[in-house]
């Protein structure tokens, strides 16, 4: 229940004293855009005065000294899916402290799919007892998949009614512009639902302007982390639509983006910066929020302007001002002690008013959260997969077939190449001369190993396999290989691992990462994760593959929201007639 | 949340044309008998009935160009409250709301109704973010036909006066009404009634019972007057009031008066989302710092806009977190200067730009209350209130599309809305079982005393309104302490008119200038009891009575007549006249009050508040003369002379 704190007014009337003080810094005053000489005070975990505090010091009041510092609100990750990072929850909070970033919004959707939403619910518990927030949004479904695939846990409007009773919970999650367009009553209902309680539906309005626009918006999605163009920006800004400007590992929308502010002079009130996805490199080399402060400053932005960013602007996004986001009595006590605004190095992390990090050391040890066994082992399977399972076929005689090749571009999207396989005694080949791979994705969910196989290029794999059960939406067994005999290794590796991620070559493991909860994350520190994945990518690079983050975009291969193909354990699916394809056009 | 309030105009006719395309035959032969007058309950029922939602499948369908649009406004130039743009482009209108903007043709079938808005900026309609309505003493219906037309679509009160008179059921048969006319309320719940400290009497008290039914209402978007005095005294009739509201996720709207340091801390750390009551620009930066919303006011007794508006032109903050309000208005100043539009222009002539100055009039407030998913902007979703306005700097309203409908051109509407029927409880609500006498009002002390020294109420108005102490000596005769026009020490008494009692409290009063006869009002926020100030017991005596004889109003007498009266029978506070009419007898009483030698221009705008506790330093209830430091009734006489002392 929340409630007007009667003992936080009591400190700031100096009727009983401050826990802690912090004196002789600046802070940023996110409200007015101004650097401003005040000290802090705070109690019971929540700032009580900001300006002159004199008054609330006690004889127990513990002084910071901030001299020649600035305190800088807590960053918030607006649109995050922690789970992608690999990380366990503690481990994804220890990181996140580290770098500043007190508070994330989630849907926890990669983990609800395989945990179901009561384990949601054991981990937004867990959270609050520890100092790092999670603002909930349930997901607008799941599977998130058109047509849906195999999933342990789907959710929907009983789960969302549920989970829209949490006092974390702020919206649903990826309110999708498909599900608008097909007014599908269930994910509608639930939009009203948050409307009625003064919540809103998070928006997923990716590369979506003009009449479609209108009817996102019209439908009530104001918020979306999904722009690509600053064209696009301009159109969803002028529509009063939240824009969350978004760099991912591997996908970078803010370089362009950006430009609404930095060319076009936009006012950013209604702009704010997050991950939606991130992997351990990224957070050990770059940081997290801090790194997308650094970067909207390094790309022009007025440092306060880049702050406000990651503060009030997300948290008034989610109308949660009077709680995260701000200096400001009765918010959080999160705030970041940095050196100077334009480098951002951050000194001290103070989050309910805990120091949980200093020069660069996470103060914490925090145990993992109590997951429950079965969540230990979720990667189900009766029997090994084999050759058979994977090789697409062509009819008797068949030397050639003309397959459809989902092709990877650059920016991530899916396109479309028709290409002539060789076949042998009826199996069609990968051709990796011509950089054409298989990819499958087997169900390891229902136990029956239920594979789907099609083509694709963009990687560049010459030889072997790599494989993972991480991959959102459905967390199936996505396999890519240049040797099928190697994705058969991969894929049954997967399955003695508890899940994971997996290089095979020449029939043998070259390397690994073991993810035993849920098939998705491992409770170790992201720097051990981080070297991990060096060590998978470089493995990867030597066997051909030649864009930057393979790991990275095998794993969303089975989003069927993303243009304009994607293959789900059912098969290869066309996103506009939101089908499935045959991969095999011919053979002669 | 989200309601509807689609007005019966019988410009709507013009728009029936485009249900042909709808699928559902059935409600556009209902909508056609309807205007036959034959089915007028049923549309009624079914189009201001229940709360509908927020996502509409039919919306979507015309933005998707399946179904077509209503209205489509053609040829505007819009002004984009979110990007500071200006830009071309039409917007297609269906059931009230805005469905799509850009190249809309493609929601045009036949049926479509254009509006011709070439040449036009299109703005967004223009929110009130802090406005009692009842003070401008017209009904809600009368308020809507003469604010819509200047382009104020929606407004935030508490309609605490009709709480204090009528109760919630009060409250809610106001909403209801409104529900009618093109104009929006956003309703905040008082933070409790009475808002007086020590409490005085009213008739219907608004506690943590009342908060529970009232915050559920579908126009429920925070409380009201959240009171710097009530966090500071812990009041746990509002702090629990507050707990209900933090847990509907409804927002705290403050008032906190030159309030700063370490009091504006505790505000702000219990929750106090906005605040209308900065009087500098100093004041209201350093509420920004801690996150207020500020709401700057110019109302009819109090302008804040010279000094707070700095903080823009001077101080060079960013408007985004300011809005404008009212607070309070008379009828003269609705119908000679007008709401919210004539702020913007007030704004834009000290200084602000002109698409600042239309974001604080629209965009802010809504984004202070967490309704700019409804109004406050031009955008997909929102209802469909667009200002169509000639030129921007002047700022003057030509036109005004309410609820998706042209309702109004050159600050008239095309077709006022129709008063409904009021309900009997608005009616007869000044209860005196006995008439006043003198006795009642003259402050008695002892026989012999020969004068006597008073602790008077000042008016000071150079800081706004506040009433400060200043010290007298007044004649006693006969043991009555008597009033003397000379050095403006006038006698002011509140009697208690809810429960016929006629509790009476007497005191003094510098300020009014009055040199002979009294005025008098039974509109008197915070408590709406009978406020008197007179030179004359006598001509006090007469005021009184005859406010109860017709049932409230306000009244001038002068040697034992009344000079001039407005009659307010609804509730004690409010005609049903249109605010033009109200204009024409506020001015003829304020003559009638210039006779008695008052120099105030707006003496009933002054008169009316002098109860409300929380305006420092003294207030005047039934209770008697209030200190706003002890927050107790002290005694006016300070000490006699002459006599056997």
């Amino acid at each position: 229940m929340k409630s007007v704190d009667r003992d936080l007014i009591r400190v700031a009337l100096g009727q009983s004293p401050a826990k802690t003080a912090i004196v002789g810094g600046s802070i940023v005053d996110v409200f007015s855009g101004r650097l401003m000489k005040a000290d802090v005070t705070i109690a019971k975990g929540r700032i009580a005065v900001v300006g002159d505090i004199d008054h609330t010091i006690g004889p127990e009041t513990e002084i910071v000294d901030a001299s020649g510092h600035t305190l800088v609100p807590g960053l918030i990750d607006c649109h995050v899916h922690p789970e992608v990072s690999k990380l366990s929850t503690n481990r994804f909070i220890d990181i996140a402290l580290l770098h500043g970033t007190t508070s994330i919004m989630t849907g926890l959707d990669d983990f609800a799919v395989v945990g179901g939403l009561e384990n949601v619910r054991l981990v937004l518990d867990y959270v609050q007892t520890t100092p790092f927030k999670i603002y909930y949004s349930p997901p607008s479904r799941l599977p998130y998949t058109t047509p849906a695939s195999t999933i342990p846990r789907s959710l929907g409007a009983e789960e969302q009614k549920q989970a829209l009773a949490w006092e974390e919970t702020v919206g649903i999650w990826e309110y999708m512009i498909e599900s608008i367009e097909e007014l599908e009553q269930p994910v509608l209902d639930a939009a009203n639902q948050l409307y009625e309680t003064r919540r809103r539906p998070r928006g997923h309005l990716p590369l979506v302007q003009g009449l479609r626009l209108n009817v996102g918006v019209a439908a009530g999605a104001r918020d979306d982390h999904e722009s690509w163009s600053a064209e696009e920006v301009v159109e969803k800004l002028r529509f009063g639509v939240n824009v969350f400007l978004r760099k991912a590992s591997g996908v970078d929308n803010i370089k362009d983006c950006i430009k609404v502010i930095t060319e076009k002079g936009l006012p950013s009130g209604h702009i704010s910066l997050c991950t939606d996805d991130v992997d351990c490199t990224d957070l050990t080399e770059l940081g997290y929020a801090d790194h997308l402060v650094r970067y909207a400053i390094e790309l022009g932005v007025d440092p306060i302007h880049a702050i406000q960013m990651c503060t009030i602007n997300p948290a008034k996004a989610y109308g949660l001002e009077h709680t995260v986001g701000s200096i400001a009595p009765g918010r959080a006590a999160d705030m970041i002690l940095v050196g100077d605004l334009p480098s951002f190095d951050i000194k001290q992390v103070f989050a309910n008013g805990i120091l949980v990090a200093r020069e660069g050391k996470s103060m914490l040890n925090m145990e993992p959260p109590n997951y429950p066994p079965e969540l230990l082992h979720t990667m189900h399977a009766t029997r090994k997969i084999t050759e058979e399972d994977l090789f697409l076929t062509a009819g008797e005689g068949a030397r050639k077939a003309e397959v459809i090749v989902m092709h990877i571009e650059p920016s991530q999207l899916r396109t479309r190449r028709g290409m002539t396989l060789p076949v042998e005694d009826g199996r069609i080949l990968p051709d990796p001369a011509q950089s054409v791979n298989y990819v499958t994705v087997t169900d390891r969910h229902s136990g029956e190993l239920k594979s789907a196989s099609a083509f694709i290029s963009g990687f560049g794999l010459k030889k072997g396999a790599f494989a993972t059960s991480l991959s959102p939406d459905d967390h199936n067994i996505i396999c890519i290989g240049a040797c099928v005999p190697d994705m058969v290794v991969a894929i049954n590796r997967l399955l003695d691992l508890e899940g994971g991620q997996v290089v095979v070559a020449d029939s043998s493991i070259v390397e690994e990462i073991r993810l035993p909860i849920c098939g998705l994350m491992a409770d170790i520190s992201a720097e051990e994760m981080a070297t991990k994945e060096h060590k998978m990518r470089n493995a990867l690079f030597d066997m051909g593959v030649d864009i930057p983050r393979p790991f990275f975009t095998i794993l969303f291969l089975s989003i069927t929201a993303i243009p304009n193909w994607s293959i789900t354990d059912q098969g290869l699916v066309n996103y506009d007639s939101r089908e499935y394809v045959d991969p095999v056009l011919s053979w002669s | 949340m989200f309601w509807s309030s689609s007005p019966l105009l019988p410009d709507a006719v013009l728009c029936l044309g485009a249900l042909e395309g709808c699928e559902d035959r059935s409600l556009l032969d209902q909508q056609v008998s309807c205007f036959r007058g034959e089915n007028l309950l049923l549309l009624e029922e079914q189009e201001t009935g229940g709360t509908m939602a927020y996502v509409d499948k039919d919306l979507i369908k015309v933005a998707q160009g399946k179904q077509p649009a209503d209205v489509l406004v053609r040829g505007g130039k819009l002004v984009n409250v979110y990007t500071r743009e200006v830009y071309l482009a039409d917007v297609a209108i269906a059931k009230g709301r805005i469905a799509a903007i850009g190249d809309v043709g493609y929601c045009q079938r036949d049926s479509t109704e254009i509006i011709d808005a070439e040449g036009m900026y299109l703005v967004p309609g223009l929110i009130d973010s802090h406005i009692h309505p009842e003070v401008s003493k017209i009904t809600i219906t009368r308020m809507a036909n003469a604010a819509v037309p200047r382009g104020t679509t929606s407004i935030m009160c508490a309609l605490d006066q009709i709480g204090v008179v009528a109760g919630m059921e009060g409250m809610r048969s106001v909403l209801d009404e409104v529900k009618n006319t093109p104009l929006k309320i956003f309703h905040s719940c008082p933070s409790r009634l009475p808002y007086t400290t020590p409490a005085s009497t009213i008739a219907h008290r608004f506690g943590p019972e009342e908060h529970d039914v009232a915050q559920d209402w579908e126009e429920a978007v925070g409380i009201w007057e959240f009171m710097s005095t009530s966090v500071v005294d812990f009041d746990e009739m509002v702090l629990g009031a507050a707990d209900l509201a933090l847990n509907r996720r409804l927002r705290l709207h403050g008032h906190a008066p030159v309030t700063r340091g370490k009091i504006l801390s505790a505000c702000v750390a219990a929750g106090m989302n906005d605040d209308h009551e900065s009087y500098s620009a100093e004041e209201l930066a350093e509420k920004m710092s801690l996150g207020v919303y500020s709401l700057i006011r110019r109302g009819t007794h109090s302008d804040n806009f010279p000094e707070c508006i700095k903080a823009i032109t001077e101080m060079g903050l960013p408007a985004d977190r300011i809005a404008l309000c009212t607070d309070d208005l008379d009828c003269m100043d609705i119908v000679e200067l007008g709401l919210i539009d004539y702020i913007v222009r007030y704004t834009i002539r000290l200084g602000v730009d002109p698409i600042t100055a239309i974001q604080m009039g629209s965009l802010h407030a809504a984004e202070a209350y967490g309704v700019d998913h409804m109004v406050g902007s031009i955008t997909p979703g929102l209802i469909a209130d667009i200002l169509l306005v000639s030129d921007l700097e002047e700022f003057v309203v030509d036109a005004v599309i309410a609820d998706g409908t042209l309702v109004a051109r050159d600050r008239k509407m095309l077709a006022p809305i129709a008063s409904p029927s009021y309900p009997e409880f608005f009616k007869g609500t000044v209860h005196l079982n006995q008439p006043i006498t003198e006795k009642d009002l003259y402050l008695q002390v002892e026989q012999d005393a020969e004068s006597a020294n008073i602790l008077c109420m000042h008016m000071d108005l150079t800081e706004g309104l506040l009433n400060r102490r200043r010290d007298v000596v007044l004649p006693v005769e006969g043991g009555r302490v008597l009033a003397d026009p000379a050095q403006d020490a006038l006698y002011i008494s509140v009697t208690e008119r809810h429960t016929g009692d006629g509790k009476t409290s007497s005191a003094f009063i510098s300020g009014f200038g009055l040199q002979r006869g009294a005025i008098a009002t039974s509109l008197s926020p915070d408590d709406d009891n009978i406020i008197c100030v007179g030179a004359s017991v006598d001509d006090m005596v007469v005021a009184i009575n005859h406010l109860a004889k017709i049932g409230g109003g306000q009244v001038a007498v002068e040697s034992g007549k009344v000079a001039a009266d407005i009659p307010l029978p609804l509730c004690g506070l409010m005609a049903d006249i249109s605010a033009e009419e109200m204009a024409g007898q506020e001015r003829a009483l304020n003559e009638a009050a210039y006779e008695l030698g008052t120099q105030l221009t707006r003496p009933f705008f002054f008169l009316i508040f002098l109860s409300i506790t929380a305006i420092p330093e003294f207030a005047m209830t039934d209770m008697g003369l209030v200190s706003h430091e002890t927050r107790a009734v002290i005694d006016p006489v300070l000490g006699l002379n002459g006599g056997q002392q």
